[in-house]
């Protein structure tokens, strides 16, 4: 903040015909910044650096020169606009500076807030992606016990170390751009861990292995789409599906029960009986320790995960979507049993935009989960982490 | 394909953003109708055949479209058609290298910025009085320009060129297999003539698709000419009389009444999204003003109000500015009589540019520019561009030349099982990366 009000400063300083014995000064909070944040950190701010600059004079009540200033949001950016009136000046002149929202202005400002959680949940805005993002998987990449990140993005692969210190993933590797591919257009993509690699695969047609410490890319699984699966040791980390044509799913997943055609389909740790799928047409279902599942029919989007987010026994549900029309998207994480008789709603975060990609782990080591997702605001990829705490 | 008329039977309304889904996977295939109304079809015909020069940075492009479209070295912009633009003397010369897939780029240039081309950034550079010479280099563009321009990439925003997805005339369009970027998941577009046969709605007030507002709204104005500026008939030559002016007018009430509340008043002549906020005036506080009409002499002085008449909006504000010009004494004549005019008209700027937009405004109503503004206003730095913009901004209204009424914003009406739809600037819908959902 200290550099965007110096730099507003200078530039009302560097006004030949600006004030130089004595400054009115008022400020108001214009569209997304609170106004009693900028009563109280930017007025204060901004009347010490004019004081201190020394050029335009003591910041009084009466000054014969008036700067009128409006601190407001506007995209990924903060701005401070002044009109400046009065002196020797025939007509009022505009004097502004933008500056990029950081976390250091998010948490002075007020801006973008963290979301308040239900009970022991939180949901926490980390920061930005690059747009464009595909998917998201998260592997320890450093050996610290940890997950970390690699995220698909429409012009590649990139990877990201979780840091404890900053309470955020840091860039730490890429982008690997994804070579041509058969077709042009990219709308969807799927990662998974294999070993030391990530199978990597989109709908333009890439197949790939991605190695995310070497950073380098070979050729992958022969075609076909790689589905994540629930942390479970015994067991393989992805099934694989095929692209079936002219539709929007995926067939021969290979696992006993599911439908012809899926979207996504997660296996239930421990277990080779139960699993959750979405459908071709976008329908959360399963079939469970008793039989098919009998929970109450919901649409939901792509993606689904199943994952012990909350360190008790057995993995909870998270889904996407599918709001009521006219509602937000939402991420939605259920308490469900393997019996899939019914599911009950643990923590809904509610969203302005679309969930592109989601995936849970263990970033801090603690053996309790936490979940990623990235939300598409239109143009900005937002990424934010679900916990329960303690 | 489901119109528009099968939400009216189950009473769906969505109100979203165009990005607000959960991910699905795309299918192929299937038209999209289209009632434009009275909207201009030449810019619906534009859009879906031509591509343009630079994508603005700040668009919501969809993966899809991310992926098609390369970014343009050291910036991010992306272009189909720009591998890199630089300036080697602060604006003055510009050096465009092209992509492979740019197939003339020079011409493209040239047509674009031609100053009799009619394109909004040929209209800027006039009204600034800069003169762009375009010419190839080896493998590259050069420009240079009498002034020094300082974000090139923003005008080349609209700058179009053949190549878009679609190809067809008269109302009906369909894919391109060549189509810059890769095909089109849609098969064609038709213009229909009712707008219950349609999937998207680019007029009315049908409100029974998902609602796509474009990232800023459309800004009424009004105009007076010189002979109502002389006789003082508005009498808006300051911050106070205007924000008192905005009292009398009401724009809420009209708003909710024409445009479903999606509006408000307006103290500045650049709408959000295309500036920053500015500073409030701060106003006496007093009693709202009771309006008391008494009979008028014939001697009253008149003045014409003018708008588009197919302007419905235009034509509440009218009514409403008839009612204050009374109360201040003043008749209105006749729409055919001579004599001191005022126009009230619909402005939407089509670039989100402060410093692009008001230029624009400026040439379409022909306000003074200062030639000492014209460097600041084309400066690189986006800070001193804007800074200038609200200086100029706000001496056209201290000087009566133009004062601003009130901000609706521009929505299309989309079929809720047609995803990936885009809004360009000037409010027209990108189709390009659209498909149906048909679980």
């Amino acid at each position: 903040m200290a550099s965007w009000l110096d730099r507003f400063a200078q530039r009302l300083e560097d006004r030949p015909d600006g004030p130089r014995g004595g400054l009115t000064l008022s400020l108001t909070a214009g569209r997304g910044v609170e106004a009693r944040r900028v009563e109280r950190i930017v007025g204060p701010h901004l009347t010490r650096r004019l004081e201190r600059g020394g050029v335009v004079g003591p910041i009084q009540p009466s000054a014969s020169y008036e700067l009128r200033a409006t601190v407001s949001l506007e995209g990924d950016s903060v701005w401070i606009v002044g009109l400046l009136s009065g002196g020797d000046l025939p007509a009022p002149i505009a004097v502004t500076q933008d500056w990029l929202v950081d976390r250091e202005l998010e948490a002075l400002l007020g801006l973008r807030p963290a979301r308040t959680g239900q009970g022991r949940w939180t949901m926490e805005r980390l920061g930005t992606l690059p747009a464009g993002v595909l998917d998201l998987a998260m592997v320890d990449l450093d050996g610290d016990g940890g997950d970390d990140l690699v995220v698909l993005g429409v012009d590649g692969l990139r990877t990201f170390l979780w840091s404890a210190l900053e309470g955020r993933p840091m860039l730490s590797g890429g982008a690997v751009p994804l070579p041509s591919a058969p077709w042009e257009r990219t709308h969807a993509g799927w990662l998974a861990e294999d070993d030391d690699t990530l199978i990597v695969s989109t709908t333009a047609g890439h197949d790939l292995r991605f190695d995310p410490r070497e950073l380098t890319l070979t050729p992958g699984v022969g075609g076909r789409v790689p589905l994540r699966q629930a942390r479970d040791d015994s067991r393989q980390s992805y099934v694989l599906g095929s692209r079936a044509p002219h539709s929007s799913g995926l067939t021969n997943v290979g696992v006993t029960g599911a439908p012809s055609l899926v979207r996504d389909l997660v296996r239930w740790p421990g277990r080779d009986d139960v699993a959750l799928w979405v459908t071709g047409d976008g329908v959360l279902g399963g079939v469970g320790q008793a039989g098919p599942a009998s929970f109450e029919e919901r649409r939901v989007g792509d993606r689904i995960v199943l994952a012990d987010l909350d360190g008790a026994a057995g993995p909870e549900l998270v889904t996407t979507a599918a709001s009521l029309p006219g509602e937000p998207d939402r991420v939605t994480v259920f308490g469900i049993g393997s019996t899939l008789e019914s599911t009950s709603v643990l923590f809904e975060g509610e969203l302005s935009g679309s969930v592109v990609a989601l995936d849970a782990g263990d970033l801090d080591f603690d053996g309790r989960g936490e979940l990623l997702f990235v939300e598409d605001t239109g143009g900005a990829a937002v990424l934010w982490l679900i916990r329960r705490r303690s | 394909m489901r119109g528009l008329v099968s939400c009216l039977l189950v009473g769906c309304l969505l109100v979203a953003p165009a990005s607000s889904y959960a991910r699905r996977l795309p299918s192929s295939g299937g038209e999209v109708r289209v009632f434009s109304g009275d909207r201009r079809p030449a810019a619906l015909d534009q859009a879906l055949t031509t591509v343009p020069l630079v994508e603005p940075a700040a668009r919501d492009l969809t993966p899809t479209e991310a992926a098609a479209w390369p970014p343009v070295e050291g910036t991010s912009r992306r272009s189909l058609m720009i591998a890199s633009a630089r300036t080697t003397d602060e604006g003055t010369g510009w050096r465009l290298s092209p992509t492979s897939l740019a197939g003339d780029l020079t011409r493209a240039v040239s047509s674009c910025l031609d100053p009799n081309a009619g394109t909004w950034p040929s209209i800027a550079l006039a009204a600034s009085g800069i003169q762009a010479t375009i010419t190839e280099v080896g493998s590259n563009t050069s420009v240079l320009f009498s002034t020094p321009v300082g974000d090139l990439l923003t005008l080349l925003e609209g700058c179009y060129e053949s190549g878009g997805a679609f190809v067809g005339e008269h109302g009906r369009w369909r894919a391109r297999v060549d189509a810059a970027g890769g095909k089109p998941r849609l098969d064609g577009v038709r213009v229909v003539s009712a707008p219950t046969e349609a999937d998207l709605l680019l007029s009315g007030d049908d409100e029974t698709g998902q609602l796509l507002v474009t990232d800023w709204p459309d800004v009424w104005l009004l105009v007076p000419d010189a002979a109502t500026r002389d006789g003082g008939a508005w009498a808006l030559a300051d911050g106070e009389a205007r924000a008192a002016f905005q009292r009398d007018l009401a724009p809420e009430l009209i708003l909710a009444v024409t445009r479903a509340g999606r509006g408000s008043g307006a103290d500045s002549l650049l709408p959000p999204g295309v500036a920053p906020s500015r500073p409030p005036v701060a106003l006496t506080p007093s009693e709202p003003r009771k309006l008391t009409l008494t009979p008028l002499p014939d001697s009253a002085p008149r003045v014409r109000l003018t708008h588009d008449p197919s302007d419905a909006l235009a034509a509440d504000l009218a009514a409403r500015l008839a009612l204050l010009l009374r109360a201040r004494g003043w008749a209105v004549a006749a729409s055919d009589a001579k004599g001191a005019t005022t126009r009230i008209i619909q402005w939407r700027p089509p670039v989100a540019d402060p410093a692009l937009a008001l230029l624009l405004l400026g040439a379409e109503l022909d306000l003074p520019i200062p030639t000492a503004m014209v460097e600041p206003l084309w400066s690189l730095d986006r800070a001193v561009r804007t800074a200038a913009a609200l200086t100029l901004e706000q001496q056209w209204m201290n000087e009566g030349l133009v004062t601003p009424l009130l901000t609706a914003a521009r929505a299309v009406f989309v079929s809720p099982a047609l995803h990936g739809v885009r809004l360009r600037g000037d409010g027209t819908p990108v189709l390009s990366d659209a498909w149906w959902d048909r679980p």
